[in-house]
Order: C-alpha cells, then sequence, then structure tokens
C-alpha cells in the first residue's frame, strides 16, 4: 500500500465492548438535530473500547501503520488541557495464537491536547492525535489475518489532566506509514 | 415502520414451542414501546411455561402508562415505575429479575425506577415466550421495537443509559443476550428473533386499522471499513453484517 493508504476506520458503533471498564455510550445532539454516537473515556477512571478487523492483503509491514484518533470532550478547557490515549494491538496468527490467553501487546501511547478555551467554544471542538507504530509494536499483524486493537483513556497517567471530564471518541483510523 | 399490535385482534408473536430452555437469573428485559390504544394494560414481552397460567416473567405496560415488572409463580407481583409516560410516543422500559434472594426493579426511560424484593420466583425453566400479549390475554395496542432479553445478566447504570439513548441491544452483552427482536416492519419476514434462542412466529397479525408508526431511532453496530486498494479502482469499503454471540 502507499504511504497514507486506510488500513482500517472504526467509530462508536464499531466497538466490541470488553466485559468491564469500557467506554460508555452517549449521544451528542448537534445542528439541524444531528445525533452523533460517541464512546465516552470517563475522566476518573481509566476505560478501554476494543475493535476487531481483517488487515488488508496489501499492507506493509515496514514501515507499518499510523493510528489516527478522532475525539470531543463534555467540559471546558482551561489551557492546555491533556487526555493521554494508549493503543494496543493484538494479532490472531494461524496456528499460533490463541484469542481466548493471548493479551494485547504492549501499547503505544499520546498525549492530546484540547483547544484552549480562548481558542474554542469547548465541549464539542474535535481534536486528532496521531500515533505510529512498527509492525513489531502492533504484534506483528500480517495482510489477511484477523486483529484486534484496544484504545484506552490512561488517566493514571501524569499527562491526564483533564481531569473528571469525559472524552468522547469519535473515530479511528489506522493508515499505512 | 415498527411491528404494530392490535389488541382488538389480538396481535402476538410467539415461539414456536422450545421444550427445553433454560435461564438463569438475574435476567433482563428491554424494549421500546409506543401505546395507542385504550387504557388497558398490555404486555410487552412475557417468557412462560406453556399451559400455565402462572409460572411466568413479565414487561408490560399499564392504563396508566407505567411500565411494570411481573413475575408470578402463584399470584402476581406487580412493581410498577413512578410517574407516568405518555401514549402516542416511544417510551423505554426495562425489567430486571435478580431471583429469590434478590429484586424486581423496573425503569421507564432509564429512571422512574421501582424495587421490590421478588417474592414470586417462577423458577428459570421458561421456555416459551410471548411478544405483545400475555399468553393468550393482555395484548398490546400500539408498536413494540427493539426487544431484548438476558439471561445470566443484570444491564448496568450504563447499558440502561445506552439503551435509552437508542443504542441497540446487539452493543449491551451480547454473550448473555438470549433474545434480540427489531420488530423492523409489520409484515411477515421482519420480526425474527435474530438471537436464534426463539423461534417466533405470527400467532396473529392485526390489519384492520393499523397506523404505521415509524421505528425509534437507533443506532446499530457498523462493523469495521476495511480498505483493499485494487488496480486502477478507487478504494472500496467492505460491509459485513454484524456479528452475533460474541462481545462482552
Amino acid at each position: 500500500m502507499a504511504s497514507g493508504d486506510t488500513l482500517a476506520i472504526f467509530t462508536a458503533q464499531s466497538v466490541q465492548p470488553p466485559s468491564a471498564s469500557f467506554a460508555t455510550f452517549d449521544v451528542i445532539t448537534g445542528a439541524s438535530n444531528a445525533q452523533i454516537p460517541v464512546l465516552e473515556f470517563d475522566g476518573a477512571a481509566s476505560e478501554n473500547a476494543d475493535f476487531q478487523g481483517v488487515v488488508p492483503n496489501a499492507f506493509s509491514a515496514s514501515p507499518a501503520l499510523t493510528v489516527r484518533i478522532g475525539w470531543t470532550f463534555q467540559g471546558i478547557p482551561t489551557g492546555g488541557d491533556q487526555v493521554r490515549w494508549t493503543v494496543a494491538f493484538k494479532r490472531a496468527q494461524d496456528d499460533t495464537d490463541d484469542i481466548d490467553a493471548d493479551a494485547f501487546a504492549t501499547a503505544n501511547e499520546v498525549s492530546s491536547t484540547a483547544p484552549d478555551a480562548g481558542a474554542s467554544t469547548g465541549s464539542g471542538q474535535v481534536v486528532y492525535d496521531e500515533i505510529n507504530f512498527t509492525n513489531a509494536e502492533a504484534d506483528g499483524i500480517q495482510p489477511g489475518e484477523t486483529f484486534f486493537v484496544r484504545l484506552s483513556r490512561n488517566v493514571a497517567h501524569a499527562d491526564d489532566d483533564f481531569l473528571g471530564v469525559d472524552a468522547q471518541f469519535l473515530s479511528m483510523e489506522i493508515r499505512q506509514q | 415502520m415498527a411491528f404494530t399490535f392490535v389488541e382488538a385482534e389480538n396481535t402476538s408473536l410467539n415461539d414456536t414451542t422450545l421444550t427445553t430452555l433454560s435461564l438463569s437469573y438475574p435476567i433482563s428485559m428491554a424494549g421500546w414501546i409506543f401505546k395507542q390504544g385504550p387504557a388497558d394494560v398490555g404486555r410487552i414481552c412475557s417468557i412462560y411455561v406453556d399451559g400455565s397460567s402462572t409460572d411466568r416473567l413479565e414487561l408490560g405496560y399499564n392504563s396508566a402508562e407505567d411500565v411494570f415488572a411481573l413475575a408470578n409463580s402463584t399470584a402476581d407481583q406487580s412493581v410498577v415505575t413512578t410517574g407516568a409516560g405518555a401514549n402516542n410516543a416511544w417510551t423505554h422500559g426495562i425489567a430486571i429479575f435478580d431471583g429469590p434472594t434478590g429484586n424486581i426493579t423496573v425503569y421507564r426511560d432509564n429512571g422512574n425506577s421501582a424495587t421490590a424484593a421478588q417474592t414470586q420466583d417462577p423458577g428459570t425453566d421458561l421456555p416459551d415466550l410471548r411478544i405483545g400479549s400475555r399468553a393468550a390475554a393482555n395484548y398490546f395496542d400500539g408498536a413494540l421495537a427493539e426487544i431484548a432479553i438476558w439471561s445470566g445478566y443484570s444491564l448496568t447504570v450504563d447499558d440502561r443509559a445506552a439503551l435509552f439513548r437508542g443504542f441497540s441491544p446487539l452493543f449491551i452483552r451480547r454473550g448473555a443476550l438470549v433474545l434480540y427482536a427489531p420488530l423492523w416492519g409489520h409484515v411477515d419476514g421482519f420480526y425474527r428473533d435474530m438471537k436464534g434462542t426463539w423461534n417466533i412466529i405470527i400467532s396473529t397479525l392485526g390489519t384492520n386499522g393499523v397506523t404505521p408508526i415509524d421505528h425509534p431511532r437507533i443506532f446499530y453496530p457498523i462493523p469495521a471499513r476495511r480498505f483493499a486498494r485494487v488496480a486502477a479502482a478507487p478504494p472500496s469499503a467492505l460491509h459485513t453484517l454484524p456479528m452475533l454471540g460474541a462481545g462482552r
């Protein structure tokens, strides 16, 4: 695949909620009666959302991929407020992996800054941030295989100082690097 | 449009008999309700033992536009939401039966809840199902949609909020979901239990005077969009149907 090609897109309605500590469903009411489904990641406790896909045959493992996260939030930023996103992959390799037992690989993380109050109207402003992965960091996913990806908000991280404010997930795009 | 039920014509959906089906407590029921008919008591969903006038768990809607949960082993124990809903509007109802050592709790529109210790225990061998009536009585008048039952799972506060916000039951603890009947449309073929636990059929299809009612706004699962580059063609999004049986 060419650099920048889209490998997969996940939205709030693509989620497979884990059995505990899952990001919850909510709906943002927008202009013109729009109803926008989102996943809310709590501002006080770390929560997760799982997605499942198939790696496209044209995927090139080197360089690997970029995960682009689109999100918004409920509160009013006071300046420099950040959310700490973590993304982890799990490969499902033929005759090797056991999806009952296998854990996600070590996550890569990004601290994502909400627009300052002076630069936005607060709630509803959309933010995009990217995390790069080598193929090894992405658990070695390969073309034609099922893969799982977990998005989490790590509120215990020192950078996550948007305390008490729910981060609202809109989309995740996985791109060829 | 949603599936419409006509009380005067005894419309209901029921299963073809299952001789063995054992559920487990807690049992949760949920559904969207659009009551438009006379001021009587209609059943939204009832699971019961065939041939018995007792031994049943039910979600219903009463003449005061309250949602109620009902358990019966020897007599009706009904727990009714507080306040009143409205006719001719979509209302969401949830009933949770913990079993004989717990409570019955009922919710209307994610609130208006009421709880009581469950004193009536019909057991959990309840192989028969009706949607829109209780056995051959208490027929509902209006429309029902997105009816769901979970076995061995008590809907959490987040689950209840999600359902009320319009998220499909398919998002909620699929491993425990034993009935999912979206009830799209008032025609044969649009009322199936998509989970496959019950093989429901139309007992009586009311047709006279049916007023079409739009299905409530529901967010359904969308699978991941996968992109494959094809020579001389733009990327295409490949869609598949959501899978049942997996998930939390």
